[in-house]
């Protein structure tokens, strides 16, 4: 096919940033000022740095290398991931702060406010991972700032109305990019998708840099759910360190087993290992608050893991061919159905662990009917 | 990649040791403490700049004697600044960037080779060469506020200075994504654009990082710092090639000279504008020089407020800044000498150069894999299955 020329990006994207680069200024300039008293070694700062560099390392080189898998798109794929992380943390540094803005006329920022804005940005790249590809970079500026608002927007009425705890709704993010992202490519749809792109392919040598970002991110994850952890009572961040640690290796030795069992030749798929081995992170993160014990977080890791990579295996075909979603990182199967997963588990593993004397009621209630179901002749007299 | 770890090890070692003499030593002999090595790694990075102005022009011997002169007139230039001028520079902006940069173009004055200037055949890049080098972007770009706040004061100093170099190094990328689409013919971003200007930021805030400029100010230092490198990149390098013989390779002129001189000017003006008012008594602990002279009945009351607080030398605010420029024509004027008696230096015949023809290339030097002589892919040429 003759090459087409896309329009030139010159009078788009040049005005576009530098605008709202000029934008942000004045809004920082007029509204957001730097913390100041900060304890040195208190809880806002000096705990915080490496933690905030992990942070920092996984938003910008994790995502970035990950999205060079494809073969002509490695330019693109971390140099647009570098521009929507700084497009994303910045509009989301303002968006946080809106709520003390208007009790207080004025945004203060600190580290902290930094490292949630850096997860705001991490939900932004997940979502234009589903549409890698196939947009050009204006598009990819939009959807970063009407992502992020979206995000904020969800987290306040998650906290406001249902009085979630902050950790809880940011961690929801892996489920809220995932379906965003999904939505966003099902408007997108190109009649063009039906056939399989001649250049979405991977090769080996981009495989290599894919695998790279994967292992920063791997290596990091355990700071990303960890640090907004609330660690007054002791041993609750070190907990949450060590079941994201586990349940990424859990999921990426279930990724390795069951890649082998989907495979007609029994050969383990590279883009299997790297996604689904994240699907372990995803899933503990979301239900991180909840667990308690290490011997949770391993079948989480373990159940994420399977679902991933079948997902994986299958998902992506029926998505597109029954839903017209082409997702183009199968983010689906490595965010979207572990968050799920996630969620459940931490609604059971509440269940079990609730001090509510109503559903201990409830519990007995319904071991006893089943016990009389059951057992007629057990049944405990009233 | 494999002669700057050369480089940076031996530059190191040597660091340490003529550091420590000039500033660490007590009782003939030099104490070690980690502050040791954060400094011997600035002295590091100031030889690692440097050498991107020659890079692929010189042999490894040349490269270690280049450290071997550049650490001792660094170190010098250094202590002399630090204790006689007394200025601040916490990100190193002055003392780091610009004197690698024109130590830099210095030794590159001296080493021009007039058949380079029509450029080089094996001077390019390549797909897959130009995403690795990406990698090392983004490990600046993300360890950068570390590196500014590292010698800054712990507590509200060190929190502005990560916040600052942040802010600078976002605003830097935004305009640098927008200017390489606009200087462009085709609306097209140039990718070595993104892997050098991006960083152009993270520099231009380093001389003023742990004052209380606002944050917008670091916006704004970021978006000038990286027009400024942009268009040096675009008119400035070549004009330097062509009038002035200063082939500079890695364009260290545009990244740390011009924006080192912008973070100097934003630096005075920040010491110009700074103000009990606005900082409280911590003023004088930031701008230890400022602070009242001991016996000064001044400095009693700000000792109650601030514990700990040492006397200074009772600097108004236009004496600093008077004292910065100084600063930066000393460290501009010892640095380009430095840099010129290193080139000389450098073309001794021992020192083995590369000839024209073998500049680039890895091959003088190391044994190489057998697709190493695989045809450079060009541009523009659609090889995929068509």
């Amino acid at each position: 096919m003759a090459p087409q020329y896309a329009p030139s990006l010159r009078s788009r994207l040049a005005p576009m940033l530098l605008v709202l680069q000029l934008g942000f200024i004045l809004i920082y300039a007029f509204y957001i000022e730097i913390e100041s008293n900060v304890k040195v070694y208190g809880i806002t700062f000096s705990n915080l740095y490496p933690e905030f560099q992990d942070v920092n390392v996984m938003v910008i080189l994790g995502f970035g290398y990950m999205c060079t898998f494809l073969v002509r798109y490695g330019f693109s794929g971390s140099g647009f991931n570098l521009l929507v992380a700084v497009i994303a943390i910045q509009w989301a540094i303002i968006l946080n702060g809106i709520e003390n803005w208007y009790y207080r006329g004025k945004i203060r920022i600190d580290l902290k406010s930094l490292v949630v804005a850096e997860m705001c940005a991490a939900s932004a790249l997940i979502s234009i991972g589903v549409v890698l590809g196939k947009t050009n970079p204006v598009h990819l500026i939009l959807i970063a700032l009407l992502e992020v608002s979206g995000f904020v927007l969800n987290e306040w009425l998650l906290q406001t109305l249902l009085k979630v705890p902050p950790l809880n709704s940011i961690m929801l993010l892996h489920i809220f990019t995932a379906f965003f992202g999904l939505m966003l490519t099902r408007i997108l749809y190109r009649k063009g998708s039906e056939q399989p792109f001649e250049k979405e392919k991977v090769d080996r040598k981009t495989g290599l840099f894919s695998i790279l970002g994967t292992l920063f991110l791997c290596v990091f994850w355990p700071s990303f759910n960890s640090v907004l952890v609330d660690n007054r009572t002791p041993g609750r961040r070190l907990g949450a360190v060590l079941s994201t640690y586990l349940a990424l290796a859990v999921s990426a030795v279930t990724a390795a087993a069951v890649s082998s069992l989907s495979s007609p030749e029994g050969k383990l798929n590279p883009i299997h290992l790297q996604s689904c081995m994240l699907a372990g992170g995803v899933s503990i993160g979301v239900s991180m608050p909840a667990v308690h014990q290490p011997w949770e977080a391993l079948p989480i890791g373990f159940t994420a893991a399977v679902v991933s990579t079948i997902g994986f295996r299958y998902l992506k075909s029926h998505m597109l061919l029954a839903f017209k979603c082409h997702d183009t990182c199968a983010v689906l199967s490595t965010h979207g159905l572990p968050g799920l997963l996630g969620w459940l588990a931490h609604l059971l593993l509440q269940i079990k662990d609730c001090d509510d004397h109503n559903s201990q009621k409830a519990y007995h209630l319904l071991a006893q009917y089943t016990r009389r179901q059951k057992f007629p002749h057990l049944a405990v007299q009233k | 990649m494999v002669f700057n770890l050369l480089t940076a090890a031996f530059s190191i070692q040597w660091a340490i040791l003529v550091q420590g003499y000039f500033q660490f030593s007590h009782d003939g002999k030099i104490h070690l403490g980690v502050i040791n090595l954060i400094y011997a790694e600035f002295a590091c990075a100031v030889v690692l700049i440097s050498f991107g102005a020659v890079l692929g022009k010189t042999s490894p011997l040349q490269l270690l004697v280049m450290a071997l002169l550049e650490v001792p007139v660094f170190a010098v230039t250094e202590w002399a600044v630090l204790k006689y001028l007394k200025i601040n520079d916490s990100g190193g902006s002055i003392l780091i960037h610009l004197f690698a940069c024109y130590f830099g173009l210095g030794v590159t004055f001296v080493l021009y080779r007039p058949h380079l200037n029509e450029g080089h055949a094996k001077a390019n890049t390549s797909y897959q060469s130009d995403i690795l080098s990406l990698i090392g972007t983004l490990f600046l770009w993300v360890f950068w506020p570390s590196f500014n706040s590292s010698l800054t004061l712990k507590g509200d100093d060190q929190h502005r200075a990560i916040l600052h170099t942040f802010i600078g190094l976002s605003a830097s990328t935004l305009t640098a994504f927008a200017l390489s689409a606009m200087l462009n013919k085709n609306g097209k971003i140039t990718i070595s654009d993104i892997q050098n200007v991006t960083l152009a930021g993270g520099v231009t805030v380093g001389a003023s990082v742990d004052m209380m400029i606002t944050p917008a100010a670091a916006y704004a230092l970021g978006m000038m710092g990286c027009t400024a490198c942009m268009l040096g990149y675009k008119y400035l390098s070549p004009f330097l090639a062509q009038r002035f013989r200063i082939q500079d390779q890695c364009g260290i002129h545009n990244l740390h000279g011009l924006t080192g001189l912008i973070s100097c000017a934003a630096g005075i003006c920040a010491i110009l504008m700074a103000d009990e008012e606005m900082y409280g008594p911590s003023l004088y602990e930031i701008f230890s020089h400022r602070a009242p002279v001991e016996g000064d009945p001044k400095l009693h009351k700000l000792q109650i407020l601030i514990p700990g607080l040492q006397p200074g030398l009772g600097r108004t605010a236009r004496e600093q800044a008077l004292f910065q420029v100084a600063a930066v024509f000393s460290t501009i004027g010892v640095s380009t000498l430095g840099g010129i008696l290193t080139g000389f230096v450098l073309k001794l015949p021992y020192l083995a150069s590369p000839s024209d023809v073998f500049c680039f290339d890895d091959q003088l030097f190391f044994e190489v894999p057998p697709d190493y002589d695989s045809p450079l892919k060009l541009n523009n040429i659609d090889d995929s299955a068509a």
